[in-house]
């Protein structure tokens, strides 16, 4: 039998954690964690603006049978480009970390192990604490901890998703816009270059037809290379989609954050951009 | 061009784009009608309207920064707030935890165990310090 007083004191804590009630934030958690692996998979987006532009300066260079020592590339506004793009990224990354961290329910800061072990078993006999109120109190411990500690994050939770919604929208939506629309729009012109390199060459060049079909078969190749880097764009573009649209759904069942509704919409969100990043990572092997 | 938006100027890029083609298509249909000077000039306008376009998609980027000067600050703001409430948990959650032990110690000292009660505050100021 549990001490008299023990049981009291159990029983009070089991109110104060019951009134305060645990809340589940483990969807919300699960999806800003998606979030930032998806945005993250910026940094294997292997390719940019003023690397466009130093490619297309040696191309160039290549074309026209130069060779200098150092090619002189004006690649300012493209590295503009690129610090534009960044800034988009790290702070869209910053915000679904700085949530992640918020919503995580992790509580290993603190171990109860010390607790147990003094608590243990052997000293039973002196102690007249039984092995089971010990692991009563540690458990119960964790409860407290965890109900007050998950209103602190679901009260900040909802505040800063209320207030970041709006410009995260806009911010991911720009940073999709670069991705698909600029950067994705820099490798269609590099199609044309290819194109015309190559169809003017097999035209103008004495070639023989073993030398033209290696240049077509180069042409292919090099063609492929770019639907590859197009495919991998594509796919962190709709990724950048999917994590606005959770943000919204979240935003817009913040009344009912613990709801089954936004746990099933965004544990959907959460596999869809599990699905992103698998089709991205495939495409970086190829 | 400052006064292009980046939905703008991404359609102007287009446009080159569209040019560029026309005139590396002509180029190649009119083959044995031109000049090899010709040829070369043609090579060079087309490789300039591609590099136009080009700049532009580089400049629709930089003009996103206007666009979304607004947001970048107030997500920082929000970001911050994030993490200063992340110290601000951290605290409280040691606060929590420290009074959890105190609790479980002073069921030790209802069961009358010195040594379990040296254990006990060994570990909470360990905690305390973590």
């Amino acid at each position: 039998m549990p001490h008299p007083d023990l049981k009291k004191f159990l029983l009070g804590i089991l109110c104060i954690a019951g009134a305060a009630g645990c809340v589940d934030l483990k969807h919300v958690n699960e999806y800003s964690l998606r979030a930032t692996d998806g945005i993250r998979k910026f940094d294997d987006v292997d390719y940019g603006f003023a690397r466009y532009c130093s490619d297309r300066c040696e191309w160039v260079a290549i074309d026209s049978f130069r060779i200098q020592r150092k090619l002189d590339c004006q690649c300012a506004l493209y590295k503009r480009a690129d610090s534009v793009t960044h800034i988009l990224y790290s702070t869209a990354a910053g915000y679904f970390d700085g949530l992640t961290r918020l919503s995580t329910n992790d509580l290993t800061r603190y171990h109860f192990d010390p607790l147990k072990k003094a608590l243990k078993e052997e000293d039973l006999d002196v102690f007249q604490i039984k092995k089971e109120d010990v692991e009563a109190y540690v458990k119960i411990a964790a409860i407290l901890t965890r109900s007050v500690t998950d209103m602190y994050r679901k009260k900040k939770i909802k505040e800063y998703v209320r207030s970041a919604n709006q410009p995260v929208q806009l911010l991911l939506s720009k940073l999709e816009f670069i991705e698909s629309e600029n950067l994705n729009g820099l490798l269609k012109f590099k199609r044309e270059r290819l194109f015309d390199h190559y169809r003017n060459l097999l035209k103008s060049a004495g070639m023989n037809n073993y030398e033209k079909q290696l240049a077509s078969e180069q042409y292919y190749k090099t063609m492929h290379e770019i639907g590859t880097m197009e495919s991998q764009i594509s796919a962190y573009s709709r990724s950048l989609k999917t994590v606005a649209k959770g943000h919204q759904k979240l935003y817009d069942n913040l009344d009912k954050i613990s709801g089954a509704d936004i746990k099933m919409n965004l544990s959907r969100t959460a596999s869809d951009l599990q699905d992103l990043i698998y089709e991205f990572n495939k495409l970086s092997k190829k | 061009m400052e006064r292009l938006t980046s939905h703008e100027a991404k359609d102007l890029a287009n446009q080159f784009l569209a040019l560029a083609q026309a005139i590396g298509d002509w180029r190649y249909n009119h083959w044995s009608e031109l000049s090899e000077t010709q040829r070369q000039q043609l090579a060079n306008h087309h490789r300039s309207v591609l590099e136009y376009g080009e700049e532009v998609l580089a400049l629709s980027t930089v003009l996103v920064m206007e666009d979304v000067s607004n947001s970048l600050s107030a997500i920082k703001s929000v970001s911050g707030k994030i993490t200063a409430s992340l110290g601000t948990l951290a605290d409280i959650q040691k606060g929590i935890d420290v009074a959890a032990a105190v609790v479980t110690l002073g069921a030790a000292i209802v069961s009358k165990n010195p040594l379990a009660i040296g254990g006990a505050i060994e570990g909470l100021v360990e905690g305390w310090k973590a």
